[in-house]
């Protein structure tokens, strides 16, 4: 097997992603693991320039590193508490709760990495011409074929608008 | 494509979305104090235009890749919906329950809305993008719906776990739809199906297949998915319970049966007994399996009548998943008639449960004691439900049970031994056993004297109305199935 | 040299990672982290089909992919706003200390 540049680009990006999500389960400190979150996303968003979709991955890089990680930061902030101490051990069924989230998380691994492994026809390489996402063509397909869910999603964000308005408002009353 | 047409074929949806934003506006200028009134007459307003539509609106239609589908079925179950909404929403504003957020009903019938509208999307598309943003539409608006009323305490907790569950859910169902457009090259169910007919299958689709049932199984709350559905139905609002239970539910088999039927039938594999062939078939007679144990024993232990409607919720979604198991066109029909059915006497009960919690405070069984003397009508609705949900005849509930059993067993060659009747007989014992229960709470309501300083159980009208509607639908049907199975019928005929 | 295979296999070890953070930590806000990335491995195969795909004129796959990454948002949003009311009222996200509701 002779490694290209680009099939090294390749794996960089794997190991620099499934490494920082390791870290997410692994940190204890919840900033540095919202942090190494951070770097797993910046990673995905690599991922998609390498498979040739420049827009998503910049998408990616600005909704998840850019607002959803900087939010996640501002939230551990807010809820930090001196005598909160750190996550419960949880008791008698610690150890049960860790083996048994492994063993899930593993077992489907297994089950997804058959099936991928099993399936003939996605043993084949990327298409030779480079492909690029044209904007232009994203555009117009959003205006012609998705309009549907294009109003839908909006409407999804006015859900989580008023959703977290309101109950902002609420917590400012007197507690009764 | 021409964007008239468009609209023509959504107005419902546009209806529904429109009264939404008004209620939202209606919110910001009323500040805290939203005129109860008004807003109800709005709501009600907003879900008869969407009805209207649905009624007099196109016939048929099918636009940009199945993305918007308009034929009989999804009218019939549009409107379904938007009677089980407006049966909801009378529930909203009987006042006095909302707790520490009175006066937010505009918000709060407008998340209702929002709610509804997600549905409707889910409800009239073959196309999994539209499906996927409206389920998580619906989703989203209902985790905020549990928390609103009273957003400090379980709400809250119960609001937070319902997220999470949710939120996994729905990302086994992107990866297992992911998955499905990789096999097929399409996220249009029509062309799936015909992919799936001309070509070999290989294993990354039923695994997507697979990734997509954990999601749905959330959506009907069947076991091992269902650790949400107690707390979220015993702490969250009566009325969003109702919801959750009855149009949520409705809308969840109904694109349970249709994406797994008309997509994926070529997969189906087999659960018969002795022929077990891999497929979505003997996963969803797992599911079907445990829910009915799972829900039905447990609901043998509660005490809180609203935690004991959430099992017997749970053993309901494994005797509709019984008959789906069996995937041809008359199972259909028994898994939407039951549904339907099931959604009807979910909003009755939980209607009840409502006002007993409104009254006394609580929904212990004790709570309920003396219920038949003191409040008859809501009494009497609460047994018509109940009996209803137990399958005793003539109550409807009898009828859609013999359906849905009858359908498992019509599988498989005709002159042997029915395939599924490990899973038939499986459901007939735990239906017996779910009369206990339902029995347990009606012995309370009639032949428990009801506490001295016990305040009486009162009603608004207009959720002493729903009620009535509801128990009268549950009788009307029982005495004549074929108001709902036949239209039901011809608008299968032209699915198959 | 890089097959498509191997795009899968790095996404569905990404979705397992994800599903493992949500399983095994005890702190709501980086369970929170754990979904997006079970939604990000989501987009991965969206996008990875999209680009082996046979049909180079289709964007299915990355329009899904793009609506899928606004959601993810709203829904990350929700949560945190959650996660926030949980905090004020019991002083605690972490799940394990919360009271559960049992009767």
């Amino acid at each position: 097997m002779n490694l290209t540049a680009s099939g090294l680009l390749f794996f960089a990006f794997a190991v620099l992603t499934l490494g920082a999500g390791t870290a997410v389960a692994l940190v204890r400190e919840p900033v540095r693991a919202a942090l190494v979150g951070a770097l797993c996303f910046v990673g995905v968003g690599l991922l998609y320039l390498w498979l040739g979709a420049e827009f998503l991955g910049f998408i990616q890089w600005l909704v998840y590193v850019g607002a959803v990680a900087v939010l996640i930061v501002f939230v551990i902030l807010l809820t930090r508490r001196e005598d909160a101490g750190g996550e419960t051990e949880g008791g008698r069924f610690a150890g049960l709760r860790v083996l048994g989230g492994l063993g899930v998380a593993l077992a489907l691994f297994g089950a997804l990495a058959a099936a991928v492994l099993g399936s003939g026809s996605l043993y084949r390489e990327v298409p030779e011409e480079p492909m690029v996402l044209e904007i232009a063509a994203l555009g117009r397909e959003l205006v012609a074929g998705a309009v549907p869910p294009l109003i839908l999603v909006g409407v999804v964000l006015t859900v989580a608008l008023v959703g977290g308005v309101t109950l902002a408002l609420v917590e400012r009353k007197p507690d009764a | 494509m021409n964007y008239l047409e468009l609209i023509s074929h959504v107005l419902p949806e546009i209806a529904v979305l429109v009264t939404a934003l008004v209620l939202i506006g209606m919110g910001c200028a009323g500040g805290s104090r939203g005129g109860g009134k008004a807003v109800l007459a709005v709501t009600a307003a907003g879900l008869g235009l969407a009805l209207a539509a649905v009624v007099f609106g196109p016939e048929s239609g099918r636009l940009l890749e199945g993305m918007i589908v308009v034929d009989a079925l999804t009218r019939l179950f549009k409107a379904v919906l938007l009677a089980l909404t407006l049966g909801t929403a009378l529930f909203l504003f009987p006042g006095g329950e909302a707790g520490g957020n009175e006066g937010r009903g505009a918000e709060n019938s407008a998340l209702l809305l929002l709610a509804l509208l997600g549905l409707l999307v889910v409800v009239g598309t073959e196309n999994l993008l539209l499906l996927f943003v409206g389920l998580e539409l619906a989703s989203l608006a209902l985790y905020l719906m549990v928390v609103f009323a009273a957003p400090a305490g379980r709400p809250a907790e119960a609001a937070l776990r319902y997220f999470f569950f949710g939120s996994v859910a729905a990302a086994f169902l992107l990866f297992g739809f992911s998955f499905i457009y990789g096999a097929t090259g399409s996220i249009d169910l029509r062309v799936i199906a015909k992919v799936l007919a001309a070509h070999p299958v290989e294993p990354i689709l039923p695994l997507g297949v697979g990734l997509a049932l954990v999601g749905f199984g959330f959506k009907v709350a069947a076991v091992p998915f269902h650790l949400w559905a107690p707390d979220v139905y015993q702490s969250a609002p009566a009325p969003a319970a109702g919801f959750i239970a009855s149009a949520s539910k409705v809308a969840g088999f109904f694109i349970v049966a249709k994406v797994l039927v008309l997509g994926f039938g070529v997969v189906e594999g087999s659960a018969d007994w002795g022929a077990f062939a891999m497929g979505w078939a003997p996963l969803v007679a797992v599911l079907a399996a445990l829910s009915m144990v799972v829900g039905n024993l447990a609901a043998l232990a509660q005490q809180s009548v609203r935690r004991l409607l959430a099992y017997s919720g749970i053993g309901h979604s494994g005797f509709i998943l019984t008959a789906l198991v069996a995937a041809n066109a008359e199972a259909v029909r028994a898994v939407l008639f039951y549904s339907v059915i099931y959604g009807v006497a979910s909003l009755a009960a939980f209607g009840v449960a409502g006002c007993v919690l409104r009254a006394r405070g609580a929904d212990r069984l004790e709570d309920f004691a003396g219920l038949g003397r003191t409040a008859p009508a809501a009494a009497g609705v609460l047994a018509l439900a109940l009996l209803s949900l137990a399958g005793l005849p003539p109550l409807v509930g009898f009828f859609g049970k013999f359906q849905l059993f009858a359908a498992a067993l019509s599988g498989g060659t005709p002159g042997t031994v029915p395939g599924l009747l490990w899973l038939v007989a499986l459901a007939l014992l735990m239906s017996a056993v779910s009369l206990y229960y339902y029995l347990r709470v009606l012995k309370q309501v009639f032949f428990a004297p009801a506490p001295a300083d016990a305040a009486p159980t009162r009603d608004t009208s207009a959720g002493t109305a729903v009620c009535l509607v509801c128990g009268s639908v549950l009788v009307l049907l029982g005495l004549f199935p074929s108001l709902v199975l036949q239209p039901l019928q011809r608008a299968l005929v032209q699915l198959f | 040299m890089i097959t498509l295979q191997l795009v899968l296999l790095v996404s569905s070890a990404l979705f397992c990672l994800g599903l493992a953070i949500v399983l095994l930590r005890r702190n709501a806000i980086i369970m929170l982290i754990g979904i997006e990335v079970m939604l990000a491995a989501a987009n991965l195969n969206f996008i990875a089909f999209w680009r082996y795909g046979a049909e180079p004129g289709s964007l299915t796959g990355v329009v899904f992919a793009l609506f899928s990454i606004a959601v993810a948002a709203a829904e990350a949003a929700v949560g945190l706003a959650l996660i926030l009311l949980v905090y004020r009222h019991f002083r605690t996200i972490d799940p394990g200390r919360l009271p559960v509701a049992h009767d």
